[in-house]
């Protein structure tokens, strides 16, 4: 009796144990949910500017419908191929190169034997994520100046010519990744190592017993482990991969415009654009084709990892 | 997803001598040394600009100042009104904001990170979202000018920008990989998922916390652009914003000569230029950097292993 | 014994109700009297900014008598723009801002409908406008013949010329009386580069306004040629002033007069360059009192040399003006306080100088200087206040700087359309695209395949639509010159 009884009971407490569990899950998330709600989305209703025509009086949702004329400008526009390759094929580099490094980096650091090292290093690491583009860009300058910039300097001592770096564009796509490397390895090699310390020593420990070499651990074991992390990470990336950095693309080539062709991306062009123009629709257009081409490749990218393997998914 | 490393035998090598040992060693050395020297050499260049004056910019940077001065520095304070006050603004903001924002996320990557939690993809995906799309400045500033009216208060500083879709994911990564035989112990022992999250998930998920915190208080520190359209009170500004203002003013004025019948409000005839711009990067920069240590004995290995285990 | 306390009670609330109506007779009379409130948006310097409360106690005073508080918003020259389209964006209330084509673009807000329409609020509340401001440098703030902002009369028409510093003139000892022309340059650059070699004796190339051309250009694409009574719009770049500029500043690259690495340099650069010296001169804008213009800007004392001729552009009054948001509550206050400020002196002084004694001083000749440690003083940036013609001079300044001014403005070349504005509505894609290339192919001059990239840049100028925004612009142009009677 008591048997039967406990038997139809127990799916209950199960079930009950689940919604309680999901109730509590829910109210740790709430605080952020709300915050999101209020500050995020509550202000996306401005989209629909980019199918307006803005009149202050009218404010955003009385302003008058133009359909696609504000995407007019930017996809009819000579550039936009240019623009659009070039954004594309900038942010692609700065992710893979980007993500090699930063691994590099921190699975170098995670070998090294002693703590004053590794605080020493993190520390330097660091520093040019503080950096602003700007300053950044009077640091290129330095180097680059065709007169008395350094590089230039060590050339002609070498016995070669000075290059005109400003004014050719052929160097640039390496120049950029450079200083983009440069500035966000440190930082993102930092929570690589963070997220290695979850490692169980005992795993290290048996693999060197086994006579692993320093850098067998770091690539047989060390490297899977980051695997997941990689992946979350990379899909984001991919979200923004038709939003250039702004600061990096206009600050670090002072605007010249000799180096458009390899440099000149979306957000630049746009600025460049409508400074005068001054159109908060066509802008808001442009964005929002930034925004939609970014969720189609993110989702294209977590199905096709959800497919290898489904935990490794962002979504 | 339980983590599992793959087990030693696939990973078994030949045995190797001391010798190749260490030159793997100095290998990892020497990139290490390698990006460390490029970076530092960078701030050289940084830190000996601001000590140039003004006078001899003209001939570029040199590795050693010709002339050391200071005057880069004692025009920044000199016009500095209210920098001490700015200065515990921007403490102030940086902290709370972060502490506030480490606290929120944490919750909400342990919600996300959880197996059963139904609504997992649902908000994996809303948070996301908000990366991608956003309307722009404009309405936002009507939602928090008219309807919220939150401007010229330290929470137009904090609210705003506090759940940070990055810091979120990563934080939910490294919840996620945590052996789930530690979640499902103390789940056992009766534990809510409120205990678990506070006594199981965050000491577990400290390196990656000390990095979202750090890297808060960082954007926090350095924002100069929330400032300048929320904040009209003097006592409010942040020290960033106080810099980049004097720093712009100085472009502006100097940029009137396109405009040459016009007669700018600054005389910039004695303005430090690049030096000063470099004398406030260093400004910025410093206070960050007595913070850091604090941050680091949370992501330097060895020392949560202890704690791991315990 | 009830009575006696009911009596007391009743008086003791008979007395309290007459103190307070006595107390409230004071609230009830300064409720009468309580000004309005206008907000004006502006910018000024760092120090002045904070300031602005104390600093318009002394223009407050005398704008009382006509029921007007004025709540004077200085913002940070740099953010000026950015805050100030926020703030007409989301509807937020002001009276009174700035606008012009270069800082806060006046046809763009008017286009977007954030201006009041003036015209026929000026003869109703501020009629004296038009006797101190002639309709002709009036209509600078027209737009398909409303008015929707006041111009700031200063000078209207540049001579256009260079600057050359007077140390280095007079060591070389250079005759500036004898540099008429820019082929009397060639030798004085050429004595500068033998002599001085550690300068550059120009820091960047020239304008085409140099050749003081009496073209009308749109927008930098449309060219009306001078004494063309049909106003033909044509290609900006088939204009000689075009050709000679470009055909000039090879010359100055060519021969060593300018920077070789000029197209690697920013203006930002160029302009700092300048005040560290590395540079005997620049071109420019000349004009009365030009030269302590230089010295404040550039740091060097320096001689300025006329080349060309002023000519008044269709659009250079819109250089300075105020305009009215379309949202504002008091038209009539506001317009009154408008007319004061481009009418009476006195109110312009008092807002831009402030409180005698601590803001500012008045030196025996009677021109003002400002004070020690003055909290408070907008001479500087008196082109974005009110009519400049009518303040006091301030020291250091030719005390004949308004008539001086005022002559240059009469005697100037006009251009055919002055008061005209371009609609940019039907072209915003076409001028978006061509001031991108503009911006992306401005150094072209100084490359060493400069032949070849300016046919790609005129190749690519065609396609971008150069003809469509001729044949709008001429459309426009013709429009308005029959409402003008002009055809």
């Amino acid at each position: 009796m008591t048997a039967i009884r406990r038997a139809i009971r127990a799916p209950n407490k199960a079930a009950r144990r689940n919604i309680s569990e999901n109730a509590q899950l829910w109210t740790l998330a709430l605080p952020a949910v709300i915050q999101l709600f209020v500050f995020s989305y509550l202000p996306i209703f401005g989209v629909v500017l980019a199918f307006k025509k803005f009149n202050v009086t009218k404010g955003i949702m009385g302003s008058a419908w133009v359909g696609l004329e504000n995407f007019r400008f930017y996809f009819t526009s000579l550039d936009a191929s240019r623009t659009l390759r070039n954004t594309l094929t900038m942010n692609a580099l700065f992710i893979a190169i980007g993500t090699v490094c930063s691994i590099a980096l921190a699975l170098a650091l995670f070998e090294a034997p002693k703590r004053g090292h590794v605080k020493f290093f993190q520390t330097v690491f660091v520093l040019p994520h503080l950096v602003s583009w700007v300053v950044v860009s009077y640091i290129a300058y330095t180097l680059l100046q065709p007169t008395s910039g350094l590089i230039n300097g060590m050339i002609k001592r070498l016995g070669g010519t000075a290059i005109q770096w400003y004014t050719q564009p052929k160097y640039w796509p390496a120049i950029l990744v450079c200083f983009s490397v440069w500035k966000g390895v440190g930082m993102s090699s930092l929570y690589y190592y963070g997220s290695l310390m979850g490692v169980d020593e005992e795993i290290f420990e048996a693999a060197r017993l086994d006579g692993a070499g320093r850098l067998q651990i770091a690539w047989h074991v060390s490297l899977p482990f980051l695997v997941p992390t990689i992946t979350v990470l990379t899909i984001l990336s991919i979200g923004g991969i038709f939003r250039a950095d702004f600061g990096l693309f206009y600050n670090v080539t002072m605007n010249n415009g000799m180096l458009y062709p390899t440099t000149d991306v979306i957000d630049t062009y746009i600025y460049r654009a409508l400074m005068k123009v001054g159109n908060i629709g066509m802008s808001s257009a442009v964005g929002l084709f930034q925004s939609l081409v970014g969720m189609a490749l993110v989702l294209a990218t977590n199905a096709i990892v959800r497919r290898i393997d489904a935990d490794r998914a962002l979504i | 997803m339980d983590y599992t490393a793959p087990p030693p035998e696939t990973t078994r090598p030949a045995r190797r001598s001391g010798g190749r040992e260490g030159s793997s060693l100095w290998l990892m050395y020497a990139i290490l040394l390698l990006f460390a020297l490029v970076i530092l050499f960078s701030f050289w260049i940084i830190i000996s600009v601001s000590l140039t004056s003004t006078a001899e910019l003209r001939y570029g940077f040199r590795i050693l100042p010709p002339r050391f001065s200071l005057e880069a520095y004692q025009y920044t304070f000199a016009n500095m009104k209210g920098i001490w006050n700015a200065y515990g603004v921007s403490a102030v903001y940086a902290l709370l904001g972060t502490l506030l924002a480490v606290a929120v996320m944490s919750a909400f990557a342990y919600a996300l990170s959880r197996p059963r939690f139904q609504a997992r993809r649902g908000l994996t995906f809303y948070v996301f979202f908000t990366m991608l799309f956003s309307g722009g400045l404009t309405p936002s500033y009507i939602l928090i000018k008219q309807y919220l009216k939150l401007y010229d208060t330290i929470w137009v500083l904090i609210l705003p920008g506090l759940v940070n879709c990055w810091h979120v994911m990563m934080l939910r990564t490294t919840m996620q990989s945590l052996p789930s035989s530690l979640y499902d112990s103390a789940r056992i022992d009766g534990a809510s998922e409120y205990r678990v999250f506070v006594s199981v998930a965050l000491p577990l998920s400290a390196p990656a916390l000390a990095t979202v915190a750090f890297m808060g208080l960082l954007g926090r520190w350095n924002d100069w652009y929330t400032p300048m359209i929320y904040i009209t009170k003097n006592s409010l500004f942040p020290i960033q914003y106080l810099l980049q203002r004097m720093l712009n003013n100085i472009q502006e004025a100097m940029n009137m000569i396109e405009f040459s019948p016009f007669a700018s409000s600054v005389d910039v005839s004695k303005l430090p230029r690049e030096n000063l711009r470099m004398a406030m990067m260093v400004i910025t920069i410093f206070p960050m950097m007595l913070v850091f240590p604090l941050f680091q004995r949370f992501f330097i290995r060895g020392i949560t292993v202890g704690s791991m285990k315990g | 014994m009830k009575k006696t306390i009911l009596r007391k009670v009743v008086s003791t609330l008979l007395a309290t109700a007459m103190v307070m109506a006595l107390a409230a007779i004071p609230a009830f009379a300064s409720a009468q009297e309580e000004p309005t409130t206008i907000i004006q948006y502006n910018f000024g310097s760092e120090t002045f900014i904070k300031n602005t409360g104390i600093g318009v106690e002394a223009v407050n005073e005398l704008l009382l008598e006509y029921g007007i508080k004025l709540d004077l918003r200085l913002l940070s020259e740099s953010e000026y723009v950015e805050r100030m389209n926020l703030i007409i964006n989301s509807n937020e209330y002001f009276d009174i801002c700035f606008t012009s084509t270069w800082r806060l673009d006046f046809y763009q807000n008017v286009g977007k409908g954030a201006f009041l329409d003036l015209t026929d609020l000026i003869p109703e509340y501020a009629p004296k406008i038009t006797e101190f401001i002639k309709p002709e440098y009036l209509a600078f703030g027209n737009v398909n013949g409303r008015l929707y902002a006041i111009p700031n009369l200063q000078i209207l028409a540049n001579p256009y010329g260079l600057y050359l510093r007077k140390d280095v003139a007079d060591e070389l000892g250079i005759d500036m009386t004898a540099i008429k022309t820019l082929d009397d340059l060639d030798p004085v650059f050429e004595l500068i580069k033998s002599e001085r070699p550690d300068l550059y004796p120009m820091g960047g190339g020239l304008d085409d306004r140099v050749w003081g051309s009496g073209d009308t250009v749109i927008s930098f694409y449309g060219a009306i040629a001078e004494d063309d009574p049909d106003l033909n719009v044509v290609s900006y770049y088939t204009r000689p002033m075009y050709l000679n500029t470009n055909e000039y500043n090879l010359h100055l690259y060519n021969e060593g007069y300018i920077r070789p690495d000029i197209a690697s340099v920013t203006t930002d650069q160029s302009q700092g360059d300048m005040v560290a010296g590395l540079y005997a001169g620049a071109f420019g804008d000349v004009k009365p009192g030009g030269e302590v213009e230089f010295k404040n800007r550039r740091g060097w004392d320096a001689y300025q040399i006329k080349i060309s001729d002023a000519m008044m552009g269709y659009n250079s009054g819109a250089a300075t003006m105020n305009a009215v948001s379309i949202n504002t509550a008091s038209p009539d206050k506001v317009m009154k306080y408008l007319e004061l400020i481009h009418t009476d002196g006195k109110t312009l002084d008092a807002l831009l100088y402030g409180t005698e004694g601590r803001d500012h001083v008045i030196t025996p000749e009677g021109a003002v200087r400002i004070a020690e440690n003055s909290p408070y003083f907008l001479g500087n940036t008196a082109w974005a206040f009110g009519n400049t013609f009518l303040l006091t001079v301030m020291e250091g300044q030719d005390p004949t700087l308004a008539e001086r001014t005022e002559a240059v403005n009469d005697a100037a070349k006009r251009s055919p359309i002055v008061g005209f504005a371009l609609n940019t509505e039907p072209i915003q894609s076409e001028l978006a695209q061509l001031d991108a290339l503009r911006e992306e192919y401005k150094n072209r001059v100084y490359m060493p395949n400069y032949e070849e990239l300016e046919a790609e840049y005129l190749s690519k100028v065609q396609l971008a639509g150069l003809d469509k925004v001729l044949a709008e612009m001429q459309a426009q142009v013709d429009a308005w010159a029959i409402a003008n009677g002009k055809k």
